[in-house]
């Protein structure tokens, strides 16, 4: 077992008695000895300010230096996570890549999260990135709605990727509509966001094809476009779509739509 | 004396150098430009993993953390571009989030503070920014800024929408709309799209501008009104419907033909004998869509209207209204001789016949089929008693 588990135990405990937030940071970290790590524990703690208060351990069997954030929640994590890596880097300590969660929100468990969180942490090779911890990973992963995003808009699709991937959902990006249709025959998806506006085909011509595709179980369509005539939003209804949003749009809305028409 | 040949290499040596600092200058631009996009995509790198974070958390209590580390002030514009991006696209708790953020930055003082600068293009610049961090704080020196704006001036319509924008109460919105609508003619359809900008809720204050003394607020009010449903009738639009201004009168009626709580038996009787024949064609229209049998007779004289429009639309009404009103559109042709009215039935009753026809392809469904057939029964036998009228009066 890894010793950042007893070293961090009693105050995890603490803190799942109280309810109150923590976040925990793993990284995949050089070797460091005790003196260096309060020397590292200091000069992080001086760079995050905020008088945050900030807790360090290290596995040398693992090489794994945890960090956790008292009361800090997954958002705050998050981004404590950035600077924390950047210090790392220019100090050339980080060896690989940093996995991050928060108590409760990312387990009710704080100790099974940490086990966890240490036993999945090879999987997070690449030097500097940051990944966040899910309760349910690989069981989720197969249980994931897919879903096609096309649109030819490279903010949309990165903010859908990134907010949708978020809520559970697995996400393929398509660029254009000939892409979308390519995808499409490529594997089947729970559902299909697209515009109307989209080079090679457009929205209708994809709506089209995917009637055409003959797939058993065919792809719910949600139309996302900033057309907002009647004739679009009847067309886009008699060729098949089931939900039809104009931009700008709320995010919230949007995926309280796709959890109606994926469930 | 210059001779005529030194004249010339003067000349040919001034064109080249003239050319020479031509392509200096584009040389430079083009270097500024290149030099420009690197750094635009090396702070894209730098900030890549904290727009992630941006963009992940945006539904959360907490407020959104500003960039750490020292961040220039060309860095903080590219992180505003990206920003912007985000808000203009999304709503919500999300726009919400990074309006705050705009503030956190500093970015929002640091555009009001351009709002008073000496050139024009700067203060423009500054309230395009604003209106799309929404700022509040910004909305009155945004006022003053608009009524310095002349009728000829582009940026008049740039301090509009940031006022919508930014508006703090209905009132900044009245104010911005009654400037407008004195500098310019016909925008009222463009005030309307500016105040869908908004972050305020507008339907009651279209309401309260329907009832308002001055004509030009009505006339947006009324277009503001029907973009949103309504719940509850407004008593003003029945007065409004008698306006002396032709242009309030029928967009009041257009919105009281949406509803058929509007619409009572005296009304539709005073809409179908109006003398705008644009009243008139409305009613028609709305008889149809909703649907109200009884008007049939109506319909059938309205067909022979001395208007074209109010011709198509009742002819068209006559044929929503199922057997009863396809029936009359084929009496007008049994009824009337060759003349406008009975044109416009035999227009119409084809165009029908052929889209019923066109619906039966592939596997018709037994209505589709059933409705075809009544439709031709009924045409072919006005058309026969037609022939029959005419074999007797030729005969």
């Amino acid at each position: 077992m890894s010793n950042l588990v007893p070293a961090f135990y009693e105050l995890l405990s603490k803190m799942e008695e109280r309810s109150v937030a923590c976040g925990v940071i793993l990284a995949a970290c050089k070797n460091v000895s005790a003196e260096s790590l309060e020397l590292v524990k200091r000069d992080m703690e001086a760079q995050l300010k905020d008088g945050l208060t900030l807790h360090a351990a290290y596995d040398k069997n693992k090489q794994i230096l945890g960090i956790l954030l008292e009361q800090k929640k997954l958002a705050d994590t998050h981004f404590y996570a950035l600077q924390i890596r950047d210090y790392m880097l220019s100090r050339k300590l980080l060896t690989g890549g940093m996995y991050i969660a928060s108590f409760p929100e990312s387990s009710r468990s704080t100790a099974q999260m940490l086990m966890r969180m240490i036993q999945e942490m090879k999987e997070q090779s690449e030097p500097g990135s940051i990944s966040v911890y899910e309760q349910h990973g690989n069981q989720r992963q197969q249980e994931q709605a897919s879903i096609l995003l096309v649109n030819p808009d490279e903010t949309v699709n990165e903010f859908l990727r990134i907010y949708l991937q978020r809520k559970g959902y697995q996400i393929t990006v398509a660029h254009d509509g000939g892409d979308g249709v390519e995808k499409l025959r490529q594997a089947a998806f729970d559902l299909v966001i697209t515009d109307l506006n989209l080079p090679v085909l457009n929205g209708y011509q994809l709506m089209e094809k995917i009637r055409h595709l003959g797939q058993e179980a065919m792809s719910k369509i949600m139309v996302l476009t900033d057309k907002k005539l009647e004739e679009d939003v009847q067309k886009s209804f008699a060729l098949g779509a089931s939900d039809y949003m104009t931009k700008p749009f709320s995010p919230v809305e949007l995926e309280a739509r796709v959890k109606r028409l994926i469930s | 004396m210059q001779t005529p040949l030194a004249t010339a290499i003067v000349f040919v040596y001034t064109l080249s150098g003239i050319t020479v600092l031509g392509l200096l200058a584009l040389f430079a631009l083009k270097l500024r430009n290149l030099s420009a996009e690197k750094q635009a995509r090396m702070c894209e790198e730098k900030y890549r993993d904290y727009f992630v974070y941006l963009q992940a958390y945006g539904e959360e209590e907490e407020r959104l953390k500003v960039p750490y580390g020292e961040v220039t002030q060309k860095e903080k514009q590219l992180i505003q571009k990206k920003l912007f991006e985000l808000m203009e696209r999304f709503t919500g708790v999300h726009r919400q989030k990074l309006i705050q953020l705009c503030e956190d930055m500093g970015l929002v003082a640091h555009d009001l503070e351009r709002l008073r600068s000496g050139w024009k293009w700067t203060r423009v610049d500054a309230a395009y920014n604003l209106g799309v961090m929404r700022s509040g704080q910004a909305a009155p020196d945004l006022l003053v800024l608009l009524q310095k704006s002349g009728v000829n001036d582009p940026s008049l319509f740039i301090f509009a929408r940031a006022i919508a924008k930014c508006a703090r109460d209905a009132e900044d919105l009245r104010q911005m709309a009654e400037y407008v609508v004195r500098m310019k003619k016909n925008v009222h359809q463009l005030i309307v799209d500016m105040i869908s900008d908004s972050q305020l809720d507008t339907t009651s204050f279209y309401t309260e501008w329907i009832r308002d003394k001055n004509p030009e607020l009505v006339k947006i009010g009324l277009i503001g009104f029907a973009v949103h449903a309504q719940l509850e009738l407004e008593p003003g639009l029945s007065r409004l419907a008698l306006s002396a201004d032709k242009e309030v009168r029928i967009k009041a009626v257009k919105l009281m033909c949406r509803d058929i709580r509007y619409l009572n038996d005296q009304t539709i009787k005073d809409f179908l004998n109006h003398k705008d024949w644009e009243i008139r064609a409305l009613i028609v229209k709305a008889i149809g869509a909703m649907q109200l049998a009884d008007y049939v007779p109506a319909l059938k004289k309205a067909v022979g209207d001395a208007n074209w429009w109010v011709r198509h639309h009742s002819a068209r009404s006559l044929t929503q209204l199922q057997a009863k009103g396809f029936s009359a559109l084929c009496d007008i042709l049994r009824e009337e001789g060759s003349n406008p009215k009975s044109e416009m039935a035999q227009q119409i009753i084809q165009e029908e016949l052929e889209k019923a026809e066109r619906s039966l392809g592939g596997e018709p469904s037994t209505e589709k089929l059933l409705d075809y057939n009544e439709k031709l029964h009924l045409y072919r036998k006005s058309c026969k008693k037609t022939i029959s009228t005419v074999q007797a009066m030729e005969g």
